[in-house]
């Protein structure tokens, strides 16, 4: 009980410590950044990878689903779910404005399962692959009528923006030796992003105008995955292990209409009507992630993984004008995990799991020169089911960071994040069955 | 066995969950405070855009049109340089008395009651007017007259005469005979009032010298009985009704048209929508703007042209006109703007639907100046005008995706 308390407390404080970033925000929003292309880049990776600052493509925990690296399905011994929820506040300034939005996100949910226990895993998932939630308002003026007629008009462009490209995956893994096991997923990705404009009048004889873009489309995706791992490196109970996971380029068919609410009807424009409407391609990048985890026992675990995703390569094009602030991206992250539950201690603080990490993105974009980069530092617990006989386990993930800069008036946002993830490991009861 | 755990666990995590749930929820529905961070970091995807669209085959159309029964009727003349020689006959008939012991006595006086208007008249204010109070020959009825309708007057049997001048109001003493012959027998008479309908066809005030014509409200213009034992009581107009007769019209300038109210002089155009390249529903405002020629001032300070502030829009069947230009129910009523001297009707729901679903196509534009009794007219730059021609002003947001 004493457990639940401390985790709904640290939840709790970290809602409150995200809400409070954004004063009287509470905006459904996210990054300011997410406005561009189709979103910001989400990295695969549970809530206790992420307290890491990391993937989880280079390390393993056999109780705790893993969606980084297909070939860690390979080693499955239970039946495994998983699913979480975040909450992020971003803290946003840009000369003398700010801004505040607090964004709440549904993370992936995965399902494994061990067909043969050890040897060979399939796994079924749903994650995001990139996510837009931005909302912005910009005033401007116009001048109307001439001579003495000349009129001011004052009108706002509000920018609402949502949506994102997901991967419905499923894939196996499969341990070919106690020391390698390898991994293939393939997924069917789905865009779907809303833009909608809404323009607003000062003066009140010109009627608000709300129009919407929708994307929306969907193509077929790849993925590999290698782990290697080698015990008693330097002793009995140390583990060096070497993952690498790749997801090949998609290119997606979209298709893009502009509509309009008008008494109750939409209204759809046609291709004709509208720049940069109807049929066109989305090409999502390459992604590379590697790492290698070393655990010199079972009570703690240093990693370091780097993730590539070639954004330069990246098109979209309903949105041409666009194509030049993409850059390739870099990710590097640094995490150190500590269990002291192993030690079998009856002491509070040693039921936990505790993981520490940090990040730097170099950022998949490129505005005016400036890369818009992410430092991220993480602290997570873990929770185990207090039933004996069970090895679910809840994690917490508290996330601080800072994402781009303020040179040549862009975007600084300091983010708060927290997550929350549940590991359902009971589902092995069904192993006698399938096997 | 599986689904015990499984819920035991859930159990366990439930309280977290609802608590999730609960603070989600309320940061989802929150308020919300943007700002404008970031708008600049990629090109906006819409502005606001204002097109003018020209107003093409624009016309004037004159209808012969009712007069009668509304809140003024006009007398008086006046020869205006532009608008030609108007003279304006007014006809009206008293009513019965409504009470049964409001009676004539001997040796009674009816007068008629006019009070003007001076903010409402045309011409040349400092001019005396002067009128001859005739009998009508021929029934009318005020809601079936016309304006240009010839009713037919006994100019030989006088009732009074009278001048306006400089007053505000002024009491006619109608001629005794003619009140004795036809009124005075209709008060106590059996079927009083329809023997007085069908005998009885009212008086007509008939301008002769002068230079103005006055809009008399028809609520104050009243009918005073003055009983020389008994108590002065007034009769109500029964009905009333102006003709107007206009000749020797001067040339408007060119690309110019005259606009007269009361449907004497409408202007008609058609708008084609084929051509604008607009989303309706993302219309703001959509404008039709006629400018006024203010170019053409009044021939002397003394003289008043009425200042129109107001005319309609109707969008109408031509087959049916001038029944279906009915006052009370234009499209729009538009309103006069000093700041560019332009009448500004605002046809943004028009547009918006207009653009989806199309324009009927027997339909046509109809512009109206006040249809109320009295006289009006103006001077409306037409599509032929080099300076100043009618436009459709849209005010809408493109999507500037490029």
């Amino acid at each position: 009980m004493k457990k639940v308390v401390l985790i709904a407390l640290l939840f709790c404080v970290g809602s409150s410590v995200a809400i409070a970033q954004s004063e009287d925000g509470k905006a459904k929003s996210g990054s300011v950044y997410s406005k561009l292309g189709i979103g910001f880049p989400v990295d695969i990776g549970s809530a206790s990878a992420r307290s890491l600052g990391l993937s989880g493509v280079s390390y393993n925990e056999i109780n705790v689903a893993n969606l980084a690296n297909p070939a860690h399905w390979g080693n499955l011994v239970y039946g495994l779910g998983a699913g979480g929820v975040g909450l992020e506040s971003f803290d946003a300034n840009q000369g003398d404005n700010t801004a505040q939005n607090t964004h709440f996100s549904i993370d992936q949910f995965q399902l494994q399962f061990p067909v043969i226990r050890g040897k060979f895993g399939i796994s079924a998932s749903f994650s995001p692959v990139t996510q837009s939630s931005f909302r912005n308002y910009q005033e401007d003026v116009r001048y109307t009528g001439e001579g003495s007629a000349q009129d001011t008009l004052i009108y706002g462009i509000e920018n609402r923006g949502s949506g994102g490209a997901n991967r419905a995956e499923i894939g196996f893994g499969w341990q070919i030796s106690q020391q390698f096991s390898v991994g293939y997923a393939a997924s069917a990705v789905f865009v779907s992003l809303d833009d909608q404009f809404t323009g607003v009048f000062a003066n009140s004889d010109y009627q608000s105008v709300t129009y919407q873009l929708e994307t929306s489309g969907y193509s077929f995706g790849n993925r590999f995955g290698a782990f290697f791992r080698q015990s008693e490196l330097f002793s009995e109970d140390d583990e060096l292990g070497i993952g690498a996971s790749v997801s090949l380029p998609v290119t997606i068919g979209a298709e893009r209409e502009q509509t309009s609410t008008q008494g109750g009807r939409t209204i759809a424009i046609s291709e004709s009507d509208g720049p940069e409407l109807g049929n066109g391609d989305i090409r999502l990048p390459l992604n590379i992630s590697a790492g290698v985890s070393y655990q010199p026992s079972q009570l703690t675990m240093l990693a370091a993984e780097g993730t590539y995703e070639g954004w330069s390569e990246f098109k979209n094009d309903f949105k041409l004008s666009e194509e030049d602030l993409f850059t390739d991206r870099y990710k590097m992250g640094l995490g150190f995990q500590y269990f002291p539950y192993i030690t079998g201690s009856n002491k509070f603080l040693s039921q936990f799991k505790y993981r520490l990490g940090a990040s730097y993105d170099t950022g998949h974009l490129e505005i005016q020169g400036q890369k818009i980069n992410t430092l991220k530092f993480s602290f997570g617990l873990g929770v185990l089911s207090p039933r004996s006989n069970s090895n679910s386990s809840m994690d917490l993930s508290l996330e601080y960071g800072l994402r781009g800069t303020n040179s040549a008036n862009l975007v600084k946002e300091q983010i708060w994040g927290v997550r929350l993830s549940l590991n359902l490991a009971e589902i092995m009861f069904f192993r006698p069955k399938l096997q | 066995m599986f689904q015990s755990k499984i819920g035991s666990f859930l159990d366990y995590t439930s309280s977290l969950t609802s608590l999730l749930v609960l603070i989600s929820f309320g940061i989802i529905t929150g308020c919300e405070d943007p700002g404008s961070v970031g708008s600049n970091l990629s090109e906006s995807g819409a502005d606001v855009e204002i097109v003018d669209v020209p107003v093409e085959g624009m016309e004037t159309v004159s209808f012969n049109s009712y007069s009668g029964n509304f809140s003024y009727f006009s007398v008086g003349a006046y020869n205006d340089p532009i608008f030609g020689e108007m003279e304006a006959t007014g006809l009206l008939k008293p009513s019965l008395p409504a009470s049964n012991n409001d009676s004539l006595q001997q040796d009674a006086v009816m007068k008629m009651r006019l009070l003007f208007d001076w903010e409402h008249v045309y011409g040349d204010t400092l001019t005396n007017q002067t009128f001859d109070v005739y009998p009508i020959q021929e029934f009318w009825r005020g809601n079936a007259i016309k304006l240009k309708d010839e009713i037919q007057i006994d100019e030989n049997a006088k009732i009074a005469s009278f001048t306006v001048e400089e007053d505000d109001s002024l009491d006619i003493i109608l001629d005794s005979d003619w009140v004795d012959n036809n009124y005075r027998p209709y008060i106590d008479a059996e079927n009083a009032d329809s023997l007085y309908e069908d005998e009885v066809f009212g008086l007509a005030l008939v301008p002769t010298e002068g230079g103005k014509i006055l809009p008399l409200n028809s609520s104050s213009t009243r009918f005073v009985i003055e009983n020389p034992e008994s108590d002065t009581f007034e009769v109500a107009n029964d009905r009333w009704a102006y003709q107007l007769n206009r000749a020797n019209e001067g040339e408007a300038p060119d690309g110019v048209f005259k606009a007269y109210n009361m449907l004497e002089n409408t202007l008609t155009f058609n708008l084609d929508l084929s051509g604008i390249e607009v989303s309706g529903p993302n219309i703001s405002k959509a404008e039709l703007v006629f400018y006024r020629d203010e170019t053409m001032s009044d021939p002397a300070p003394q003289i008043k042209r009425q200042n129109v502030q107001r005319a309609n829009l109707h969008f109408v069947n031509p087959k049916d006109t001038p029944d279906n230009l009915v006052p009370g129910n234009p499209v729009v009523s538009g309103t006069y703007s000093e700041k560019d001297e332009a009448y500004h009707f605002d046809v943004t729901s028009l547009l918006q639907s207009g653009l989806i679903d199309g324009l009927p196509e027997e339909q046509q534009f109809y512009i109206t100046l006040p249809t109320n009794g009295t006289v009006k007219t103006d001077l409306i730059y037409s599509s032929t005008s080099d300076s100043n021609p009618p436009k459709l002003e849209i005010t809408y947001l493109k999507n500037s995706s490029n």
